[in-house]
């Protein structure tokens, strides 16, 4: 077991480069770094006193190397909008979008795991068929039209629920279910599936032979053996919903990084870019970790010795 | 329990059907879709960058106030939303098969080297490889397009740039896999040169799974432009996309219900017969395949 | 036939399976009882129905197939007309089934006493206790080392071997009449082979166990069985004592395989020096099903469905599905 978390995490940690390392060549890739990094109306003393300070005189792997101690000081410049210090700026948004993902995650695993388990049980019925409709339909959905067809309905024409903002709990709601919405479709394809394939196992057809009932059958010993790989594709699942955020946040006017980011890529305003992939990158792959690392201690094949 | 079942095969032609339905559904919309986008001068009614400001957000025809020679209603500026609709699958086909063509591409050609020569140039690229896998996609496309701005050639590129390693990856796993069976070997020792070996032996059984990746893909790119578009981070203004359709929409929604929602179900059925496609095409080709 | 001797009577079973294929017939009008305490054999090769049989009393029979006819007589009722809610009482406590590939049939989620006693407290309603401690006992009967702590094991910590006698001891737990293994050694080499065949023997002594054995190896059936059947593009088409049928076969298929078996004692390869294969059961001709490799073959025997013809007597039946048996002595 030990030595497949330490794969992981050199795996996890060679990703962490290639993220910074590919941020960083963006910069260059964008034709002229300095520019990037100042704002339009900067002046010929400032491009050149910006020009010293970043050192794009050195060679590049100095200037690299240099980008990586402030990132891992959580140094990422200055926003060229507001002037204030990057990090600091995303910190404060950062626990909205917090708050919408879990919502919205907690919403699309109510409904979508338990869907999904179902219609692998209940294979070829009409529940199975319509459970496959929305899941069908949902994939090919644009979030941003899922989002604005609810406001439409809700706020536009019923007038249930307000169509953006924040501070109420009725502001959670809308997006908190577009975000779910969202998800739910590949979470309860990826339920069913993972289901399908434990369901067609021999050993499911052990217990029935033993005279089980389906119901055991299905729900003690088939659920269990689905639970695993559920769990690891949730994982993922979080992470797509994370890359959600911003486009619900930019529809429902919530105070998050999404939001954020796209505010910033408009204005290119690259450090907040540059510091938001950074991090969202950095969260994704620790999460990622602790889902294998839960993975080894529910799966007795890993945690008693075998793999 | 004691009469024996009569055994009716007359429903097969009906089952055939009924299993083929997705990709026969699939291929039509994709016809559709694409016709419409190349023949779009002529079907569209109207110009769709003509303003008309005395028939500003005119409801579709069946409602009242709307008129027949605007069918789906018009826009804030008088501009006939049908017509804009068909003009605007014209980007959404553009980009979304450019989007597929050229990762594709080069994908398939970084996985064809990699699977062949596996053991360094091999490790290396798909080292590459994992870490663009891993970067979450949509932040990456907006980190791409903040450095190169936006427009319509920098969208395609920035599509490219975030798209190819899922090619390369299936190619690589399909080249490893053929490279150890035996007519591979048996080619070798005819002394078929490499090339001709890649090109004539491998590269027609990478077909499946690469078309079945390629045609889900469509549908994702689809979608994606249209949600860059929307952000105001793809194609600009006036040129109509349906991404853009919506995000234009988004202002008078509570008003003109019409502009938003026609765009988003054109995408909705176009991405869905690609999506219906793809998944039938796995079918066929063969279910065992974990794309 | 004395009914009260007879645990189980299968009667004109045919199962189908609709597949985009066509229709396989799987089995095709399969016939035989099983005695109170004899071990019958069916041997066939394989594609030739055997599991779709013992499936089929169990009706485990998965989607796309069918049972579309016949009747299976145990306990005195036809089982095949009771509500598919009733086999729970049936299945594991009246007839229970051991499987061909010990690696997969136990769920590597759960311990392996877990597995034991959830059959055990279904059907005898013990506590948790008592069902625990019944699940020792049958690891010990079964010979598994130190059970108190391998009831706690996962089923990855056994060999294939030691993981076909948990299986043993799952089946044989709630005390069945019936026991239906189907060729429970293909997937063990030849030393676990004989292990387990002796244990089967030895089960059969101490527990009395009526059993249903289903296999391709004359072999093991020549050690094992009382009696046998043998299996032919899911009909059965030949059916008597061992003794009989060893010695004095009647269907040409059966003297082909008796004489392309090796040496009684050694282990059986596939049987494979018949000329020919067996019939696409998707599309089986009319009448016999053997024509095509028969050497005796007349054009009569193509004409229309053989039925089984008894050539014993009421005490030792032998019956053969032949029109042309006693040309072929």
């Amino acid at each position: 077991m030990g030595t497949y978390i330490i794969k992981r995490l050199v795996h996890s940690v060679i990703v962490l480069f290639g993220i910074t390392l590919f941020v960083f060549l963006l910069l260059y890739f964008s034709g002229d770094p300095v520019r990037l990094l100042l704002p339009m109306d900067a002046t010929a003393e400032q491009y050149n006193a910006m020009k010293q300070a970043m050192g794009f005189n050195d060679p590049f792997f100095v200037q690299y190397l240099r980008f990586l101690d402030k990132a891992v000081h959580l140094d990422f410049g200055i926003s060229l909008r507001n002037q204030v210090p990057v990090f600091g700026l995303i910190a404060s948004y950062f626990k909205n979008t917090l708050l919408l993902a879990t919502a919205a995650f907690i919403i699309a695993l109510i409904v979508a795991i338990p869907s999904g388990i179902l219609s692998a049980i209940k294979r070829n019925s009409i529940l199975d068929f319509i459970i496959s409709i929305f899941v069908v339909l949902g994939q090919a959905m644009p979030l941003y039209w899922l989002g604005l067809m609810l406001i439409l309905i809700f706020s536009v024409d019923l007038r249930w629920l307000p169509s953006g903002g924040f501070g109420y709990s009725t502001n959670l709601i809308l997006p908190a279910i577009t975000l779910g919405v969202f998800s739910m479709s590949r979470i309860a394809r990826m339920s069913r599936s993972s289901m399908l394939e434990v369901l067609n196992q021999d050993f499911i057809r052990t217990p029935r032979s033993q005279g089980l009932a389906e119901a055991q059958v299905n729900f003690k010993y088939a659920l269990k053996a689905a639970a695993i790989p559920i769990v690891t594709l949730i994982g993922t699942e979080y992470c797509i919903l994370l890359e959600g955020t911003v486009v619900t946040e930019t529809i429902f006017s919530w105070p998050g990084v999404g939001q954020l980011v796209v505010q910033a890529a408009y204005a290119r305003d690259y450090p907040v870019v540059q510091a938001v992939v950074i991090l969202i990158t950095a969260i994704i792959v620790f999460f990622n970790l602790a889902i294998d690392i839960i993975y080894t201690y529910l799966d007795p094949r890993i945690k008693y010795g075998k793999l | 329990m004691s009469k024996d079942l009569e055994v009716t095969w007359g429903s097969k032609y009906k089952n055939l059907i009924i299993r083929n339905l997705k990709g026969i559904f699939g291929i039509v919309v994709l016809t559709i879709a694409i016709s419409t986008a190349i023949f779009s001068p002529f079907i569209a009614p109207h110009d769709p960058y003509k303003q008309a400001l005395d028939q500003r957000l005119l409801p579709p025809c069946w409602q009242s106030g709307g008129d027949v020679s605007h069918v789906l209603g018009t826009d804030h500026l008088g501009r006939d939303v049908l017509s804009r609709l068909i003009y605007g699958s014209r980007v959404s086909i553009l980009v979304g098969f450019s989007a597929v063509f050229f990762p594709g591409i080069i994908g398939i050609t970084l996985g064809l080297l990699s699977g062949y020569y596996s053991r360094y140039l091999g490790a290396v690229i798909m080292r590459i490889v994992d870490m663009f896998l891993a970067i979450p996609y949509a932040v990456m496309a907006i980190a791409v397009i903040t450095a190169i701005g936006t427009g319509l050639s920098n969208l395609i590129l920035v599509l490219t740039i975030t798209r190819w390693a899922h090619y390369a990856r299936i190619m690589n796993g399909t080249v490893l896999q053929i490279k150890g069976q035996e007519f591979i070997e048996a080619a070798n020792a005819r002394g078929n040169s490499t090339l001709r070996i890649m090109l004539r032996h491998i590269l027609p059984n990478a077909v499946p799974p690469i078309l079945v990746l390629a045609t889900l893909e469509l549908a994702f790119m689809i979608i994606m432009e249209a949600t860059l578009s929307f952000l105001g981070l793809g194609v600009q203004p006036p040129t109509p996309t349906w991404g853009l359709l919506a995000s234009e929409g988004r202002e008078y929604l509570t008003v003109a219900w019409w502009l938003t929602t026609f765009s988003g179900l054109a995408i909705v059925i176009t991405v869905l017969g690609a999506n219906l496609l793809g998944d039938w095409l796995r079918d066929t080709l063969d279910p065992r395949l974990k794309i | 036939m004395h009914i009260e001797h007879t645990t189980i009577d299968v009667r004109s079973l045919k199962t189908y399976f609709y597949s985009s294929r066509g229709v396989v017939r799987a089995a095709n009008d399969v016939c035989f009882t099983v005695r109170k305490g004899e071990i019958l054999g069916i041997v066939g090769e394989s594609g030739s129905g055997k599991t779709v049989i013992a499936l089929s009393i169990l009706r485990l029979i998965p989607y796309p197939g069918k049972i579309v006819h016949g009747e299976i007589i145990f306990r005195g009722e036809n089982i095949l007309e009771k509500p598919i809610s009733d086999m729970t009482t049936i299945r594991g406590a009246g007839i229970s089934m051991i499987f061909q590939d010990p690696m997969s049939c136990l769920n590597p989620v759960f311990t392996i006493g877990d597995q034991l006693t959830s059959g055990i407290i279904a059907h005898q309603k013990l506590s948790k206790q008592e069902a625990k401690k019944k699940a020792v006992e049958m690891l010990k009967i079964v010979h598994i080392p130190d059970p108190e702590r391998r009831i706690l094991s996962y089923p990855h910590e056994f060999s294939g071997g030691m993981k076909q006698r948990v299986m043993i001891a799952l089946a044989l737990s709630c005390n069945p009449e019936l026991l239906i293994a189907d060729n429970p050694t293909t997937a063990l080499d030849s030393t676990i082979q004989l292990q387990f065949l002796n244990l089967v023997l030895e089960l059969r002594k101490t527990l009395g166990m009526t059993i249903l054995y289903i296999t391709h190896d004359f072999g093991v059936v020549a050690k094992l069985c009382d009696r046998v059947a043998i299996l032919y593009a899911g009909e059965i088409i030949e059916l008597g004592t061992v003794y009989d049928v060893l010695t004095k076969p009647k269907h040409p298929y059966t003297q082909e395989l008796i004489k392309s078996t090796p040496a009684l004692g050694m282990r059986t390869r596939q049987i494979e020096t018949i000329p020919g294969k067996q019939p696409d059961l998707a599309s089986l001709p009319r009448g016999c099903k053997f024509a095509a490799r028969c050497k005796v073959v007349k054009r009569t025997c193509s004409e229309k469905d053989i039925e089984l013809i008894e050539t014993g007597n009421l005490q030792q039946s032998h019956q053969v599905r032949c029109i042309n048996y006693y040309e072929a002595q």
